[in-house]
């Protein structure tokens, strides 16, 4: 039982209503969003996140507008982030690891320690940082772990990691972040194209599932490079396009003349026989030949793979896996529930999504869980009042 | 600096280890000092403390304004009211010390003249502020729904679940689907105005025997999308061999059929729902021995499983077709005929006969959308769908808090992803609704009747719904629960009577004279940022360090709407060499039109320093996100070397 633990210094922080508090570990858009529902629902809640600093991999992602926003949901992120770290219900602890979760639905005692990574801790907020080791009771645990981008030198031919002139969908998000597009490519330059489903829909690796977010991500790089430099000549080489989302099929059809969309992904990309420039190997229906097209510029859309620790966290808090690696939902496509009870799943540690849907999912988890029951009255937080 | 004397300013001051790096606190409260205004210290590292000596401060002798300054990490404790017993709520103005001063500079005398002229400019707030009452207001346990389709139901039933009480509408004579038991089902009924804030709506519902008041505390809109009519001609649709996806209330309907055709996406990329309808229908044919082809053109997979059922299609011996052009359907004596040329075979037409053509019916939006949408005074999006589509309230929320989307008629959705959808609404609300009261401020906005002319601006670009119409017509009422002081309604009053109490003109106006005052002979650059934008990217700058001339002096605004011809030219009277307007990019605005706004008043004012004979550069105007702080920092400092440049030249 939680309340029988002595805790130094915990006594206050935990158990403040009957219910006890909710571990969400990982803070990047999932948790976040699940951290600050709960916290409305009146739980306590302990947000933890292995690296120095909150976001996950939405922070990296860069701005998409053109002459308007082209809605990527990049920024929403940011927004979040604020609202969390003001919110005195949310207590965060970055560089931090979840070891070990004993007990059960209600009253789990969650073993946590810090991280120990090299990362580097957000400067606004380095008293987030766990430094010590510590058990807490909690009634409820959200993962929210999120995955890591594909790594492209997975396939050799697409010679990622020999051409530079190979990138991939995080390389010129980050190039975009940091205001450095004219370096993407030069002025005498123009031919780029972009390969989707690198590392998506690929059941020989294990890997057959779509990653749902990017060929929306490439489709709006697309345009971004366009507005940049209007005469770039952008060719997607796709599987399906999965564009039926808000908006997004306007957002298509305009595209429609200003991108060449071939269908079919490329499987090797090979030096220009002369001159500058990259071969990609494709298939010509026209010659029904295997033929070869010149870009400057080639961009991999990678998709996204299971988090690289998933297995290890699943073994030590004993939950079921899927196939593909995902963290295993207890009934898939619907609840938010995990093989374990009183563990649940939000975003993309359990199915691959796009950033909506992550919130989404993690919503979803906090209404599974509900109100604390013996909350005692509360005063909303203000709404509109702002500080400036 | 006039005023300041007869007003008791207190200046806190809370600091921690990473600030003293490059910003000395002690030098900074000497110099705060200096300029008569009261200082206190605080280490920040533990916060806790800082903030009780703040509100201590405040409550023993409550001064006429504080300033709080200091690192994030204290500002996020900081309260937005601090209530003070017989006094009323005083609204602290916070200066991100470090983010936007320390880190963001490197050498230390740098840091410290750009944080003690934004403690200016903040003191100068100060002392035009005014303390807000607050009241406390109830909360109602009810929520209406209004549609009574698949996600409807849905989360009529989750909200059940989660103990709220639920009013459902129904447009029609009977629910579209059954509701749940417990739900108070209102039977043609349409909802035809809400006023109130979240928390407390007042919903008027029109009846045929009358009109309906009902409180309730949130809303949610759960309209279904409808089906038109394919793009085939009326001959083709006519034929009975040719079904309706939708007509086909069972993919059983396909037994003994032996050749069976489904054609897909003619009216563009199918929706979710449709294509795993599609599999399933494509693949249960198959296992009854039907010779099964599909003409697609993007195969829509998602989910988990989405990718699984595509491959078994593939494999189960369904002959799939991915065509570039639509396809032509001829029906003839043998069955119907599809003509299509496949991407990957080329240019050979293929010739495909079929007993049975199943066809898609393309997805529209709810035909009561655009009612809806108007009557919220929430647009809809560019394809007709409810919900505009503004990251800032996706996947569910609108600019009007409370008021939340579910179901087809405002995204595309699988039959999972209503069901997660209408779990993850049922969630806001009840999160909306769990608390017990609400304290809001008792008045943000004045609105004079006497010179108001009734012309309706300032509701219609209030897009949180903060302002109705009298149930009579007669005059407007403005909802503090529900504003978000975006300012817009002020700014857009062709009868300027609308004050804004929040942050009233005089407030900015001394915000704007000490922020363009030069230092040391030099003439500042004044941006106005708006706080959900670009002070979150100058703060992602500061955290990364990177360099930003002490010339730039910020001024913060809840939202761009604010800004005014008045508040730049009154920058560039105070002395400023340049302005940079900076706000959320157009669509990406949480009060919609705010930053829009902002920007064709900034092109308004270039035009009037053209005519002047004025450099219309020196007002400028940039659209920005908060994850842009790259971007944010190349603009203010292109501006403070293009000021310096100028006066380098005016000065021989
Ligand atoms: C190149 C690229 C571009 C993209 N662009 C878009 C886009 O434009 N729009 C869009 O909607 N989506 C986009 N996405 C997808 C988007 O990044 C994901 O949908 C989103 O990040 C998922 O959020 P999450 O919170 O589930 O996971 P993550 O963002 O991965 O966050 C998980 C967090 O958990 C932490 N964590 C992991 N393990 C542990 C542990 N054991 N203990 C503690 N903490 C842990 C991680 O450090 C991380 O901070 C893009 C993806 C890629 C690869
Ligand atoms: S394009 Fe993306 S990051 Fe930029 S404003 Fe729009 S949603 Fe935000
Ligand atoms: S979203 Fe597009 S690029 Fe990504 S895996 Fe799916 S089909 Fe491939
Ligand atoms: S300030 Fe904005 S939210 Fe408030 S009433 Fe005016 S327009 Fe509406
Ligand atoms: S915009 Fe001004 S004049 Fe018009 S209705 Fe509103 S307050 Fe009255």
């Amino acid at each position: 039982m939680a309340a029988e633990i002595e805790l130094p210094g915990l006594t206050e922080e935990v158990c403040m209503n009957g219910d006890g508090d909710i571990l969400v570990v990982g803070g990047g858009v999932a948790g976040l969003t699940a951290a600050e529902t709960l916290a409305d629902f009146g739980w306590r809640v302990l947000l933890l996140e292995k690296q120095g600093h909150l976001g996950g991999h939405s922070h990296h992602w860069a701005c998409m507008a053109t002459e308007a926003c082209n809605r990527c949901s990049a920024c929403a992120v940011c927004d979040r982030l604020r609202r969390v770290t003001s919110d005195a219900r949310i207590r965060i602890r970055t560089q931090a690891r979840l070891v070990t979760l004993e007990g059960s639905d209600g009253a789990f005692i969650a073993g946590i320690e810090p991280a120990g990574n090299s990362d580097s801790v957000c400067r606004s907020h380095p008293n987030f940082v766990l430094t010590a080791a510590e058990s807490v009771p909690v009634a409820k645990v959200v993962l929210a772990t999120g995955f890591t981008p594909f790594d492209p030198s997975e396939l050799p031919l697409l010679n990622y990691e020999r051409f530079g002139a190979v990138m991939s969908t995080v390389d010129v998000d980050d190039l975009i972040l940091q205001n450095r597009l004219t370096e993407f490519i030069t002025q005498q330059e123009n031919r780029v194209a972009f390969i989707q489903c690198v590392g998506s829909r690929d059941r020989e690796r294990g890997r057959d599932y779509c990653s749902q977010f990017c060929c929306k991500t490439s489709i709006r790089l697309a345009r971004k490079l366009l507005f940049e430099r209007p005469d770039l000549q952008i060719t997607i080489y796709y599987i399906d396009l999965q564009v039926n989302r808000k908006e997004f099929r306007t957002f298509f059809s305009e595209m429609q003349g200003k991108i060449r969309f071939v269908q079919g992904t490329p499987a090797e990309i090979l030096p220009a026989e002369q001159g500058p420039g990259l071969r990609v190997k494709v298939f010509n229906p026209e010659t029904n030949q295997i033929g070869y097209e010149t870009h400057d510029r080639v961009v991999l859309a990678v998709g996204q793979t299971p988090n690289a620790g998933t297995r290890r966290l699943a073994e030590r808090l004993n939950l079921a896996v899927g196939p593909d690696g995902f963290l295993a939902l207890a009934e898939p496509g619907r609840g938010a529930r995990s093989s374990r009870p009183g563990v649940y799943l939000a975003g993309a540690c359990a199915r691959p999504s796009d950033m909506a849907d992550s919130c989404l999912q993690a919503m979803a988890v906090a209404a599974e869980i509900g109100a604390p029951v013996n909350v005692t009255a509360t005063v909303r937080p203000l709404l509109a009042i702002g500080s400036y | 600096m006039a005023n300041v004397q007869n007003k008791k300013i207190v200046v806190f001051i809370a600091h921690n280890q990473a600030m003293e790096e490059s910003l000395s606190a002690n030098a900074l409260a000497k110099e705060v000092a200096d300029r008569g205004w009261t200082v206190s210290v605080a280490a920040a590292d533990p916060e806790q403390d800082a903030l009780e000596m703040l509100l201590e401060i405040c409550r023993k002798q409550p001064p006429d304004g504080v300033v709080a300054a200091g690192p994030r990490s204290f500002l996020d404790r900081v309260p937005p009211v601090i209530e003070i017993e017989g006094y009323g709520g005083l609204r602290p103005v916070p200066v991100n010390l470090v983010e936007r001063c320390a880190f963001l500079r490197r050498a230390k005398d740098d840091a410290l003249s750009s944080a003690v002229r934004q403690i200016e400019v903040a003191a100068a707030r100060c002392v035009a502020r005014q303390p807000i009452e607050m009241v406390e207001r109830s909360i109602q346990r009810v929520a209406l729904v209004v549609g009574t389709g698949n996600s409807g139901a849905l989360v009529a039933t989750h909200l059940l679940t989660a103990g709220l009480k639920v009013i459902a509408l129904a447009y029609g004579e009977q629910p579209r689907t059954p509701m749940p038991e417990g739900a108070e089902v209102i039977a043609t009924a349409r909802l035809h105005a809400l006023s109130g804030f979240p928390g407390d709506f007042q919903a008027f519902i029109t009846r045929p025997d009358g009109t309906l008041v009902k409180r309730v505390g949130a809303v949610v809109i759960a309209q279904e999308a409808q089906r038109g009519r394919p793009s085939l001609s009326d001959a083709v649709l006519a034929d009975k061999r040719v079904i309706r996806l939708n007509d086909l209330s069972t993919s059983t309907g396909n037994q003994g059929v032996r050749s069976l055709g489904i054609l897909l996406d003619l009216g563009g990329p199918e929706s979710r729902a449709v294509s795993t309808l599609v599999q399933q229908a494509a693949l249960e044919a198959a296992a009854d021995g039907a010779t099964v082809t599909v003409f697609y053109r993007h195969m829509a997979v998602h989910g988990r499983a989405g990718q699984f059922e595509y491959d078994k299609l593939r494999e189960s011996g369904v002959h799939m077709i991915r065509y570039d052009r639509a396809p032509v359907v001829e029906p003839q004596d043998n069955g119907v005929r599809v003509s299509a040329h496949d991407m990957i075979l080329g240019e050979a037409e293929i010739n495909t006969t079929v007993e049975r053509l199943i066809v898609t019916d393309p997805v529209l939006p709810s035909p009561i959308s655009s009612e809806l949408a108007r009557l919220l005074n929430q647009p809809v999006d560019r394809e007709g769908f409810l919900q505009p589509a503004n990251v800032r309230h996706l996947p569910v929320g609108s600019p009007r808090k409370g008021v939340y989307f579910a179901g087809s008629g405002h995204r595309n959705l699988s039959e999972n992803e209503a069901w997660r959808e209408a779990v993850a609404v049922a969630g806001q609300v009840t999160a909306l609704l769990s608390a017990s009261s609400m304290l809001a401020p008792k008045a943000l906005v004045q609105h004079n009747r006497e010179v108001c002319a009734m012309c309706l601006t300032c509701l219609r670009s209030c897009y949180h719904g903060a302002i109705s119409l009298a149930e009579d017509g007669s005059t407007i009422h403005f909802e503090p629960g529900a504003c978000w002081e975006c300012g817009l309604c002020a700014s857009v009053c062709p009868q300027r009577a609308i004050t804004r109490l929040f942050s009233p003109e005089a407030e900015l106006r001394a915000a704007v004279r000490a922020a363009g005052k030069p230092m040391n002979g030099e003439a500042p650059v004044v941006a106005f940022l708006c706080q959900n934008s670009p002070v979150l990217a100058l703060e992602r700058a500061g955290r990364l360090g990177l360099q930003l001339s002490p010339r730039v002096v910020v001024v913060e605004v809840p939202c761009a709407g604010y800004i005014s011809q008045t508040e730049v030219l009154a920058a560039l009277n105070a002395g400023a060499g340049r302005v940079v307007v900076a706000a959320c990019h157009e669509d990406n605005c949480r009060s919609l039109q705010g930053s829009t706004s902002a920007r064709d008043r900034s092109g308004q004012v270039r035009s009037d320093l053209k005519a002047l004979g004025l450099s219309p550069g020196r007002v400028e105007f940039e659209g920005l996100a908060a994850n842009e702080p790259y971007r944010l920092i190349e603009i203010l400092s292109g501006a403070a070397a293009a000021t310096r440049t100028e006066q380098e030249v005016a000065h021989g």
